[in-house]
Order: C-alpha cells, then sequence, then structure tokens
C-alpha cells in the first residue's frame, strides 16, 4: 500500500514537471542560459565576429576610467531622483482625483489612463515635436505664461528635467494601481476620523497614506528598476541631437551607454560587465528600499512577517 | 491497467506537444532555406544585402533582372531589404550569427573593422583571375582614393560602386533676387560667406547656408586650409593646428554671422528638404542626390564646387560591397558580384571605375530631367573627382563620430565653446581613441 502510495506520488511529481516544463525549458533556456553566458561574456573580450578571449576584470577595471560610463551612471541617477518621486506624488494626486463620487468619472478615468497605452516609440516621436524649442507647443504654452522657453533637448542642462516632463505622460498604469488601493482603504475609518473631527490633510496623512503604503512601496520598486532600465525614449530621442545620446552626452541613460558599446561598437564583453553593474545596482536600490519598508510599510494584517 | 493507461497517456501527450513545436519549425526552416546547389534546372540563388528597397526602385530592379537573365540556368541575384537606420549593427549581428547574405552593402569605414574579424572574403585572388575579362576587377582603373578603406595588408576585401563628390547646391533663383554673382570655380570661403549673408533674410526665415551636426562634414573645412584630422601616421590628432582652427572657425563664423538656422530649427528635420523647399540658398551635397525635384516636383537648382581656403578639396562617400566568406559557392558568387558591381557602373554618381566616369553625362539617373544628369553638371562633378578626399577609415568609427559631434560640432553650433576650446577638448578625446584602439 505505501509502496503503492509511493509509486503514485513519483508518477504525479513527474507529470508535474513534465506539465511545467515549457516554463522550466524557456527559463532555462532565454533567462538563466543568457544570465550564464552574460557573467562570462563580462570577463572577455568579445565582438561578435570572434570568439571570446578570456580578460578577466580588465572590463570592470575599464569602467572606472572611462568618462561615459560615469556620465551614463551620472544621467540615469539624476533621471530617477527626478521622476520617480515626482511622477508618483503625481500619480497619487491623479487618483486621489479620479477616486472622487462625479459625473462621468469612468470617462474621466479612461481618458486620464490613455496616455500610458501608448507604446513608448510613438510617445517618444510625439514629444520630439513637443520639446522643440522653435516650433514645440510646450514653449508656446510656456511662452504665452511668459515663462522662460528652455532648449529642452538642445541644451544639456535640461535634457534630463526634458525625459522627466515626458515620463508624466506615462504615470497612469501608476495612477491605476493607487485607485485599486484607494478603493480598498476601508471606509468605516474615514467616517471614524470625521467623527473625530479629522480634516481633508489629516485623513490623508493618517488613513489614506497608511492604508495605501503597500501599493506605493510596490510603485516605488517598480519605479526605480524602470528608471535604471530606461531606454526606449532615450534611444529615440536621441537621434535626433548629438550624435544617440543628445548634446555633450547629456541624455546618455546607462541602458542606452550599454546598447551603445553592445551593438553599436561590438564590445560586447564590456556591455555584459555594464549589464552586471547596472544589476547590482538596482539590486542594492531594492534592498535599499526592502529594508526600509519596515519603517514606513503599513500592512492591515499586522507584522508582515 | 490503469497505470499503464495513464502512461501512454501521457506519452501521448508528450508526443503532440513535441508535434506541434517541432513540425511548424521544420516547416518553417524548410521554407525558408533558399537553394544553395546548383542542379541541372534549377540555378543557385544568391543573396544580395543593401538598404535599397528594390520594390520601390524599378531601375535597381530592371538591373537586377538583366543580370539574372544573362545567367540564367547559373544564379539567380535575390536582393534582401534591411532599412538603413542601423543597417551596420543589423548586417553586423546577421554576419555574427553566420546568417549574413552571400555579398552586401557595406557603409564606409566597415571594410577594416570586418576584414579584421575575416568576416569578409579576400578578393585579391578573384581580381586578378577576372582582370582580363570585368572592368570593375582592375584595381588600376579606380580612383586612387575610392579604394582607400577596401584594403588591409595590400589585400582587397571590398570594392566600392560609388564615389560620391560633395558639391556645392545653389538656387540660382535666390542669387537673382539678391542681385548675386553665381558662384565661379574659384571661389573662396570669404566670397561664399559674404554670398551666404546676402542671401540670409530673417524675415522670411530664409538662410544663405545650412550646417547641422555631422552634415557638411567639417573635415571639408578643415582640409581646404591644409589641415588634418590625424597625422599621416594615424597616432595623433591635429585639431588645435592653425591650419584646423583655421577651417573649423567657418563654422564659428556661419553661427556669429547667423547665416545658417539655429539649431532648434532644424532639429528633426530633413535638412536637405529646407535647401529643396527654397528656404535655404546653398546647401554642401553629394553629386548623386541631385536635388532635381522636390516631392516629385522638378525644382531648379544648381551646383557648384566647394570653395576653396588656401586649397580646392572636397568631401567624398565611398559605398562598398563585399562579399561573405561563408558563401557557398564562392567562385560563382564573385562573379554575381562582379556582373552586379559593372551594372551598378551606370547608374551611380560617380562611378569609381575612371573609364565609366568618364561617361558621366550617359549615367542613369532616374530623378534627373531625361534621366541623365545635365550636361552642365558633368565637368563640375568630375572637376570635384580630382580632389575628393573621403575620411579616415577608422577601425572605430562610431567612436569617432561620437567625438566629433559631441567636442566640435555641438558645442560650436550651439556656441556652448569657441572654437579653441572645442578644439582642444576634441583633439585629447580624439588622442585617447587612438590609444585605446593600438
Amino acid at each position: 500500500m505505501a509502496r503503492d502510495r509511493h509509486r503514485l506520488r513519483r508518477r504525479e511529481t513527474a507529470m508535474g514537471y513534465f506539465f511545467i516544463s515549457p516554463w522550466i525549458i524557456g527559463l532555462l533556456v532565454f533567462m538563466a542560459g543568457p544570465l550564464v553566458a552574460s557573467g562570462y561574456l563580462s570577463l572577455t573580450n568579445y565582438n561578435l565576429l570572434t570568439p571570446p578571449t578570456f580578460v578577466g576584470l580588465q572590463n570592470y577595471r575599464t569602467m572606472l576610467s572611462d568618462p561615459n560610463f560615469w556620465q551614463a551612471l551620472q544621467v540615469t541617477f539624476y533621471y530617477a531622483v527626478l521622476s520617480v518621486p515626482l511622477d508618483l506624488m503625481i500619480a497619487l494626486g491623479m487618483a486621489l482625483l479620479l477616486n472622487q463620487r462625479v459625473r462621468f468619472m469612468r470617462w474621466f478615468r479612461t481618458i486620464f489612463y490613455l496616455p500610458a497605452l501608448l507604446p513608448p516609440v510613438a510617445i517618444s516621436v510625439l514629444w520630439n515635436w513637443i520639446l522643440n524649442p522653435q516650433y514645440g507647443i510646450l514653449n508656446e504654452a510656456l511662452g504665452f505664461l511668459g515663462l522662460p522657453q528652455p532648449q529642452w533637448l538642445l541644451a544639456p542642462q535640461w535634457t534630463v528635467p526634458a525625459y522627466v516632463v515626458m515620463s508624466i505622460w506615462g504615470v497612469g498604469t501608476w495612477m491605476v494601481i493607487f485607485l485599486a488601493g484607494l478603493q480598498n482603504v476601508p471606509q468605516q475609518l474615514y467616517e471614524a476620523a470625521v467623527l473625530d473631527g479629522a480634516g481633508i490633510g489629516r485623513k490623508f496623512w493618517n488613513i489614506t497614506l497608511p492604508m495605501i503604503s503597500p501599493v506605493l512601496f510596490f510603485d516605488l520598486v517598480m519605479g526605480i528598476v524602470g528608471a535604471f532600465s530606461y531606454f526606449t525614449q532615450a534611444y529615440v530621442l536621441g537621434q535626433g541631437v548629438g550624435n544617440g545620446a543628445g548634446v555633450s552626452n547629456a541624455g546618455l541613460f546607462y541602458s542606452l551607454y550599454l546598447y551603445q558599446k553592445g551593438f553599436s561598437e561590438l564590445q560586447m564583453g564590456y556591455a555584459s560587465a555594464l549589464g552586471w553593474v547596472l544589476c547590482f545596482i538596482v539590486l542594492m536600490m531594492s534592498l535599499l528600499v526592502f529594508k526600509s519598508s519596515a519603517l514606513w510599510v503599513y500592512y492591515g494584517g499586522g507584522d508582515r512577517s | 491497467m490503469q497505470p499503464s493507461s495513464s502512461r501512454s497517456k501521457a506519452v501521448a501527450l508528450a508526443a503532440s506537444l513535441a508535434a506541434a513545436i517541432l513540425v511548424p519549425m521544420s516547416l518553417a526552416a524548410a521554407k525558408s532555406a533558399p537553394r544553395r546547389h546548383p542542379t541541372a534546372h534549377k540555378p543557385v540563388v544568391i543573396t544580395f544585402g543593401s538598404w535599397i528597397p528594390f520594390q520601390d526602385h524599378p531601375g535597381h530592379r530592371k538591373l537586377l533582372a538583366q543580370i539574372n537573365r544573362a545567367n540564367r540556368g547559373r544564379f539567380i541575384i535575390k536582393p534582401v531589404y534591411t532599412p538603413p537606420t542601423g543597417y551596420d549593427q543589423k548586417l553586423l549581428t546577421e554576419v555574427a550569427a553566420g546568417d549574413a547574405p552571400d555579398f552586401f552593402y557595406l557603409d564606409y569605414g566597415m571594410v577594416k573593422a570586418f576584414a579584421a574579424d575575416h568576416a569578409l572574403l579576400n578578393l585579391s585572388p578573384y581580381l586578378r583571375k577576372y582582370a582580363a575579362s570585368n572592368p570593375v576587377a582592375r584595381v588600376k582603373g579606380y580612383y586612387p582614393t575610392s579604394l582607400e578603406g577596401d584594403q588591409v595588408a595590400g589585400k582587397y576585401y571590398a570594392l566600392p560602386f560609388i564615389d560620391q563628390p560633395d558639391v556645392m547646391y545653389y538656387n540660382p533663383a535666390l542669387f537673382k533676387a539678391a542681385h548675386l554673382p553665381l558662384p565661379t570655380p574659384n571661389w573662396t570661403w570669404q566670397r561664399f560667406l559674404a554670398d551666404a549673408k546676402a542671401l540670409t533674410v530673417p524675415a522670411k526665415h530664409q538662410y544663405g547656408y545650412l550646417q547641422a551636426p555631422g552634415w557638411p562634414p567639417l573635415e571639408v573645412y578643415i582640409w581646404s586650409y591644409g589641415g588634418h584630422m590625424f597625422n599621416p601616421a594615424g597616432t595623433r590628432a591635429l585639431l588645435t593646428s592653425p591650419a584646423d582652427i583655421r577651417g573649423l572657425s567657418l563654422m564659428q563664423t556661419m553661427v556669429k554671422d547667423k547665416i545658417i538656422p539655429p539649431q532648434s530649427a532644424i532639429e528633426n528635420l530633413n535638412i536637405e528638404d529646407l535647401f529643396r523647399q527654397g528656404k535655404v540658398a546653398m546647401f554642401l551635397g553629394g553629386a548623386n542626390d541631385g536635388n532635381y525635384t522636390y516631392n516629385n516636383h522638378p525644382i531648379h537648382t544648381a551646383i557648384a564646387v566647394v570653395p576653396r581656403g588656401t586649397q580646392h578639396v572636397t568631401g567624398n562617400w565611398v559605398g562598398e560591397i563585399g562579399v561573405n566568406p561563408k558563401a557557398p559557392h564562392a567562385a560563382l558568387v564573385v562573379q554575381a558580384y562582379l556582373d552586379l558591381l559593372r551594372a551598378y557602373a551606370h547608374t551611380h554618381v560617380v562611378p569609381p571605375v575612371k573609364a565609366f566616369a568618364k561617361q558621366l553625362g550617359s549615367t542613369y539617373v532616374s530623378s534627373a530631367p531625361h534621366g541623365h544628369i545635365p550636361p552642365v553638371r558633368v565637368p563640375i562633378i568630375l572637376d570635384s573627382m580630382q580632389y575628393a578626399r573621403p575620411l579616415r577609415a577608422l577601425k572605430n568609427m562610431t567612436s569617432y563620430y561620437n567625438i566629433e559631434t559631441n567636442d566640435l560640432y555641438d558645442p560650436i553650433l550651439l556656441g556652448t565653446m569657441n572654437v579653441h576650446q572645442a578644439a582642444k577638448k576634441a583633439e585629447q578625446a580624439f588622442n585617447a581613441m587612438l590609444k585605446a584602439s593600438k
């Protein structure tokens, strides 16, 4: 009897593995394989056309004296520091507005979410025109309001801010997640707060924010990962000015530099090393956020552990 | 009984899954694989990679059809289109994957890098073999500068199909309106700057000339004052030399005198269109471009030689075709390749073989009036060929263009640095690049 049960369990295990095998094969072939390969390639000189030659940690050492590596890091950090908090605040603000009970709310929600559905390349092409210092609608609007009209992508100091302004276009996805979080906040908490004499600010600070902190945490982690792997818009907009990365490399985002090294200059070994450094940075940033979450993320069920 | 039944079900399921994956894959592979071996009735399919969409170019299609007809039963040249944007990267990826066409277009400067990595066939033995029967196989018949980028250690790894000199296009109507005499063969940059100033009418958004980062090439300005980007050995940049500074100063003057549109006005635009639309009076462009039409409507433009500084000089662009060393039937592929190059000699301005260039007036140019270059342009183009120079082919052209744009074009055209500062910065960057590529 026990033997039969054991055999049955083994067969079920085998069948289980069989049914998840497409996923396992996909993971091994398309993720684990390239991951291991890129780890090895980062220790080599490899130009795709000739076999890789082992150079040890040379690529990582080269990075330290590569001014473009530091420029790419600086641009990416600058973008992340500006765009992540700003986008989160705007997304939360929009979600709060769209959580009100007014007529045509479904229409409003759809309209505000629509830009997030557009493909990044289309958004980039559109913004290329919006940001044009001479003919762009953004500078027209700023001029109408009597505000200074920056040169945006043509001025190194305005390049990253231009990308940040453009990133606001895509906050719709975060807004929807915030909205879902807001709708899960129990109404009785607000009712109790009102009875205690709490105003709008107090309700937001003491009820809304703690209750949606897990959502905020999720959006923050995803925002950091997204900011550090920012590529499509930088690639498309970079084509128009400078030599693919804006004037004086002011739009040289880390992923763009990695792509340039790998596919324009065929330095696959160096590009792989850049990839691993990026992976390490994102991992560290995420760990930092995860560690800090104990201080500010509130899970309704009590301690997360 | 039951375990056996479930086992057979599992086996059947696995077989179905495998069949569902493998059968379509094998069918797709069988369908896409071209015929690589000649049989009694079927010719070999030879693939030709380029950035020309043959379906939109009846002239090119006709030319291929003629070659294929003449070689019926032996081979068929099949064009493979790769969009020009990112062409180099796509080609490199195909070569690396062993999936490149049998012969393919190469942008200027790619030959040396490809040859160094054994990604191009050594053509020298074939050129010796066919020299007597095909003029495109005789290297002595070429303009020498057109072959500069094709040789590595004395061996040829590609051949040019076009050697296009830069000429100065101008709009005669705008000259007439400004009461200016038309450019002459001996005009200088000083006269050019004065003309460009007179042709600039800010109120009408009309400018005398166009300069964007990367085009026209600043090397032309430097060369025309006797300067060079690098020393002859290619070990040191010379941008801070007096001749180079003088050449680069031309760009600074263009900005200062406002004879070119501000960079913000030409961002995202096809700059050559501004000339075709009559918003710019002069434009330095390739002789093959012609500028005969705009939006399929004829426009009246003329050409002149590029103005001189202390000497006559102009730039040129050499387009090349190389052969995949892994192509099966190399001898047949090379024959098809040479046939195509010979046919191309009558469709490109300028053919790199001098004997064909002499017949420039009969070269077929689809956009030109009556399909041929106007006779008045022919001597100007051929004169330009006498002193046209290609860029120095370096192993890493991407870095070269990056430095040039970031440290020369952008700061000078945007006015963020003066010429001396920009030249100093670029010289340091170029020297570092040369050191790294040793």
